[in-house]
């Protein structure tokens, strides 16, 4: 099976995710707040009736997202280690083939993701959004 | 009497969804014309000062301060619920309504929301669409610095 490559925006940067990692794509969500959350986290929502994390990408620093996006139009539901997560998207999603693109590795200096890996498609570079590394990067 | 076991009380702190046993809560009531005694105040743990409950004097503790959630001057009811060394009371902005138990469902609270160190809700109750923190006052008192 070819494996696919899913090309999103966020805060009006581009961005790459693996298929593999995603749960579900849903519309626009409400976003509850809790108490006590951590900076990273911009609230809840539900998703099969259970109480899904929404990642905050924008307030992670190496993703120097300046637009101050939390809710885009779409949530991406992704799996990890620490449970389901989402992901805020602007942009509608495509889906190519990882065969029809490249993967790159990107040092610090030329991208500000951190530990870059870039997946090129059709000479634009998407760089590869691992949760799992986000995740387990943050300060507990 | 009126059975109230397995009944919740949902209420509004800062626009968050709270559910609380109606088990561990003894009265609320509209904060207007309650004469706070501020003497034993002290605004850097929270603590706003004493009311009086049945010829008591008890602790008002300002839950806004506890959780670090946002000030705002909105909270009009008062709680008093049961505490580990006695009654204490703190404000909310609404009572929503009395709510069956069997009518939320009961979640555990995701791993990413989890705090190594003090942890102020362990359950998550889902109420028409909505999540509620599970206020248990044994945690939130974990929060309040004794001196």
């Amino acid at each position: 099976m070819i494996k696919k490559m899913v090309l999103l925006t966020l805060g009006g940067r581009k961005f790459s995710l693996s298929v593999e990692q995603i749960e579900h794509v849903l519309p626009r969500q409400r976003i509850y707040p809790l108490v006590c959350l951590r900076p990273e986290i911009a609230g809840v929502f539900l998703y099969n009736d259970e109480p899904i994390p929404m990642l905050a990408l924008p307030t992670l620093p190496e993703f120097n997202i300046s637009e101050p996006v939390i809710v885009g139009a779409y949530i991406i539901v992704v799996q990890s280690e620490y449970g389901n997560i989402g992901l805020s998207v602007d942009s509608a999603v495509s889906i190519v083939d990882v065969e029809d693109g490249s993967f790159e590795d990107v040092t610090p200096s030329e991208s500000d993701v951190q530990g870059c890996h870039v997946f090129n498609f059709q000479d634009v570079s998407y760089p590869l959004l691992n949760v799992g590394e986000i995740l387990a990067r943050l300060p507990y | 009497m009126i059975d109230s076991e397995g009944k919740r009380v949902v209420f509004r702190i800062a626009d968050i969804g709270f559910s609380l046993a109606v088990d561990v809560l003894i009265e609320t009531r509209e904060a207007d014309g309650v004469e706070i005694d501020k003497s034993t105040a002290d605004l850097n743990r929270g603590l706003l000062g004493q009311i009086l409950f049945r010829d008591a004097a008890v602790p008002l503790w300002d839950v806004r301060h506890l959780l670090d959630l946002p000030y705002a001057d909105d909270d009009k009811v008062l709680v008093f619920v049961f505490g580990t060394d006695g009654v204490w009371a703190f404000l909310i902005e609404i009572v929503v309504g009395v709510v069956l138990a069997v009518d939320f469902q009961r979640c555990d609270v995701p791993v990413l929301l989890l705090t190594r160190d003090r942890q102020p809700f362990t359950s998550i109750d889902v109420w028409h669409n909505e999540p509620l923190v599970c206020f248990e006052p044994a945690l939130v008192e974990r929060f309040m610095v004794q001196v």
